[in-house]
């Protein structure tokens, strides 16, 4: 499994956080092809939601991004944002998964300002459903390459709230969801200490050890006794992610191509 | 029997003023009205409020032409391409003020106007920087932590937001402007209630009777719509669910041409101010053009003709 | 799928596969449906010698005759010769060589033989029509040759499918190519199976200036400009020439006629 994609680690990791049964909430790129693998797999029940107002859509191929006229077909109900976003705060939306530009050890995020806020040095698309999915889903996943730049001390912008400032904060501010759970990387998958809210390293991708990781993550890890190899993907799950999900490879690049 | 609410792109355009706010329908690549705006931009109307959610090619093109000021928001950017560069750059240069919001923030300030009521409770953005940090906006004007006389439960308030016009473009309508929109909504309901007058451009004008046989496929009904436009390929280069896909190549023209200001503004002269109507627009790219990206009518997008040796 | 299976071609070649002296069958009705695109496209290919067979005269007709591809035109010389024409073409679909059309004494009519039967009955009737090629507009068609109208429109199209029929080939232009799914959704809405057609082309507003049923109106100006033309030969030559341009091809006939004509003569691009 050496010569596995970094993107097929990520998306078929993101696949195995989707239980069956649930409604998930998903946008464009590597949760799309995460959430068709999942429904392709271990959770054909999956109820598929995106903020476009799309509500379990059976498109005939993979779609370049929710705005997609393709993504719409064979969808159950189509309606508008307003729609998909109060399923969140309902607490209808057992699991969302967000891409960012920043994040800290909280698994807070920033897709706001580089800078500061008023006069930034640059200005990024800002929160989108982000802040919705994060404040609201039940649980979510974070989807985000490791890189020092990335995973930062302090965010510019606090945007989307992970933990916020830590035990309780989520709690004071009234957010329903309970927080992040994962934070897949390209090296490997972090989760969350329970008693201090803050990152810790859980899986490690092939060939890939613990030191490797921390060195491009910009704050300290907290240390994990139970920091395993991840399962590596099935050869069915990388078979359907070739041939049937992003036969494009539009998200998934290099699918048989080593880092 | 009503007035017909028809009237033309050009009277409808003068309905902007300087200074007023502006809230346009559509997402991603999709139904907003840049036919509408196009000809706005060619009025040298300033200072305009943007109060959207992702309508970020009516954000893109307005900062482009200097006539954005200020833009309530919660994320403008190019799906498959990138950010909206013009528009970013003018917040980092100063030119534009910035007042962020989570999406559900947004189409909640609008929902609380169109409602009539003066907040809405909300149950994200609290706890981060939307809420915390100033734009514009004093963030206790924007959004108030609540807690609820009845249980105790922690929200969120926030405060309504009444754009002065909404435009809208849309399907089909009647002259009395019942309006059909077809595929995803987006907020244009929320729009639509909270504006203080609401102008929509539709690709056709049907009969009254073609509405009244069908009555569940009127989006906003015409006692909400003040004025009309019969304006096909309204939209374009942006697409509209069950006419047409939006023209990769124009936007990816735009885009590049947005790398810098002296790319843009060359946009500008060719492609805006260098065209007097919105029929030399869509023959400056041609009507073959156009007609091919018609979408199949069962599958709701552009059917790819599968290549083959004919016999 | 194979890469064989498909009968999309596109305008040219499609044109490009009619020989010169083929019998060739035009459908559509008076200013309704004509395949003008492809007729323009015969044009300007200068097919030679084409034996023209129709129940209905038209411009589709006149523009052929004139233009000089045409050596022979055999349409019915007034409306009331056309139903024995379609009868022509109801025999040549069923595979018979005869139409029986009336009684005799009722009346002469171009072509019509009297037969007689044991019984002493003495019956009119016109002979059959296979034309080599046919000639057809329609609304939508997939890559399979699945020919579909809007519903509303199919019965209509009846004496469309009985000249299809009749052919040896047929050569079907469409407003839109759609899927197969998009067929398989819509069965009501089949005039022509696959296995009828052979050719089809994509060609939007194929039928202008003639009309389209539930897509757009005929273009009055453009027919009286043609009424125009045809009043003496160097007319039609410039005419010809404006309209059948030599390097044109049907996107360029499009744009030059441009969207604000186009759009004021549509009256539905939707469902």
């Amino acid at each position: 499994m050496s010569g596995t994609s970094r993107d097929a680690l990520m998306a078929v990791a993101a696949s195995r956080e989707i239980r069956d049964g649930e409604t998930a909430f998903i946008g464009t790129g590597l949760p799309m092809v995460a959430a068709y693998l999942a429904k392709a797999t271990h959770a054909p029940g999956v109820n598929l939601v995106f903020e476009s107002g799309i509500i379990d859509p059976a498109p005939l191929e993979l779609a370049s991004g929710v705005g997609d006229y393709r993504l719409a077909y064979g969808s159950t109900k189509i309606a508008g944002t307003f729609y998909a976003l109060s399923l969140l705060q309902q607490g209808k939306i057992d699991i969302g998964f967000l891409g960012t530009a920043e994040i800290d050890a909280f698994g807070n995020l920033n897709s706001t300002v580089i800078g500061n806020y008023r006069r930034p040095k640059v200005r990024l698309p800002g929160s989108g459903g982000a802040n919705d999915i994060a404040s609201m889903a039940k649980r979510f996943v974070i989807i985000a390459r490791a890189d020092p730049k990335r995973f930062v001390e302090k965010l510019n912008y606090l945007t989307t709230p992970g933990f916020l400032t830590g035990p309780g904060a989520r709690e004071a501010a009234g957010l329903p969801g309970s927080g992040p759970v994962k934070v897949i990387t390209d090296l490997g998958i972090l989760g969350f200490d329970p008693a201090s809210k803050r990152m810790r390293l859980e899986e490690t991708f092939p060939g890939i050890s613990p030191a490797e990781v921390q060195s491009a993550i910009g704050f300290e890890l907290v240390p994990y006794a139970d920091t395993r190899a991840a399962v590596a993907p099935t050869e069915e799950q990388l078979d359907l992610l070739r041939t049937k999900i992003d036969p494009n490879g539009m998200y998934v690049k290099n699918l048989q191509a080593s880092r | 029997m009503g007035h017909s609410k028809l009237v033309s792109l050009d009277d409808a355009v003068a309905l902007v003023e300087d200074g007023m706010s502006i809230t346009a329908g559509g997402f991603a690549h999709s139904h907003q009205p840049m036919g509408f705006f196009r000809t706005l931009m060619r009025t040298g109307r300033k200072d305009l409020t943007i109060m959207g959610v992702a309508e970020c090619w009516v954000a893109e093109w307005l900062a482009a032409a200097g006539m954005l000021r200020r833009a309530y928001f919660s994320n403008f950017m190019f799906e498959g391409f990138g950010r909206c560069r013009r528009f970013s750059e003018g917040i980092e240069n100063g030119m534009i003020e910035a007042e962020d919001h989570s999406h559900f923030g947004m189409v909640m300030r609008l929902a609380a106007s169109g409602l009539g009521l003066p907040f809405m409770p909300m149950r994200s953005q609290a706890g981060t920087d939307i809420m915390n940090v100033a734009g514009f906006e004093h963030p206790a004007a924007k959004a108030q932590m609540f807690r609820s006389p009845f249980d105790g439960t922690v929200v969120s308030l926030v405060s309504p937001l009444k754009p002065d016009i909404a435009v809208i473009h849309a399907a089909r309508a009647d002259e009395l402007g019942n309006v059909e929109l077809y595929g995803t909504t987006s907020v244009i309901e929320e729009q639509v209630r909270a504006a203080a007058k609401v102008i929509v451009t539709v690709e056709e004008i049907v009969t009254t009777e073609e509405i009244r046989r069908n009555p569940q496929a009127t989006l906003i009904p015409g006692m909400m719509v003040d004025k009309l436009v019969h304006l096909p390929f309204g939209a374009f280069p942006l697409g509209v669910y069950g006419y047409y896909e939006y023209d990769g190549a124009a936007l990816a023209d735009y885009y590049e041409a947005s790398r810098t200001p002296e790319g843009t503004r060359v946009w500008l002269d060719t492609w805006v101010h260098g065209i007097a109507t919105h029929w030399d627009y869509l023959d400056a790219h041609g009507a073959s053009r156009l007609l091919a990206l018609r979408t199949d009518p069962h599958l709701g997008y552009r059917y790819d003709i599968p290549e083959g040796v004919a016999r | 799928m194979t890469r064989s299976d498909t009968k999309h071609v596109s305008l040219e070649p499609a044109v490009g596969s009619l020989p010169d002296g083929a019998v060739v069958a035009l459908a559509g009705a008076a200013q309704t449906r004509q395949p003008m695109a492809i007729l323009r496209e015969v044009v300007r290919q200068k097919k030679r010698g084409l034996r023209l067979v129709g129940y209905r005269d038209g411009m589709d007709f006149d523009m052929l005759r004139r233009a000089g591809c045409a050596s022979d035109v055999d349409v019915p010389a007034s409306a009331g010769s056309e139903e024995a024409a379609q009868a022509r073409f109801e025999a040549g679909a069923a595979g018979l060589p005869y139409a029986i059309i009336g009684m005799a004494g009722e009346g002469a009519v171009t072509k019509a033989i009297a037969l007689h039967d044991a019984a002493g009955n003495t019956v009119m009737a016109v002979p059959k029509i296979n034309p080599d090629i046919a000639i057809l507009h329609a609304h939508a068609a997939d890559i399979h040759g699945n020919v579909l109208m809007d519903l509303e429109t199919c019965a209509g199209f009846a004496r469309d499918v009985i000249v299809a029929r009749s052919a040896a080939r047929v050569i079907v232009s469409v407003e839109q190519i759609v899927s197969p799914r998009t067929v398989a959704n819509a069965p009501a809405r089949l005039v022509l199976a696959a296995d009828t057609v052979d050719m089809v082309v994509e060609a939007p507003y194929g039928a202008y200036p003639t009309r389209c049923e539930r897509r757009y109106d005929g273009d009055d100006k453009a027919l009286a400009a043609y009424d125009d033309a045809a009043r003496n030969t160097e007319a039609f030559r410039q005419w010809l020439e404006d309209e059948v341009d030599a390097k044109g091809s049907h996107a360029l006939y499009l744009d030059r006629l441009g969207m604000e004509r186009l759009q004021a003569i549509t009256t539905r691009r939707s469902a």
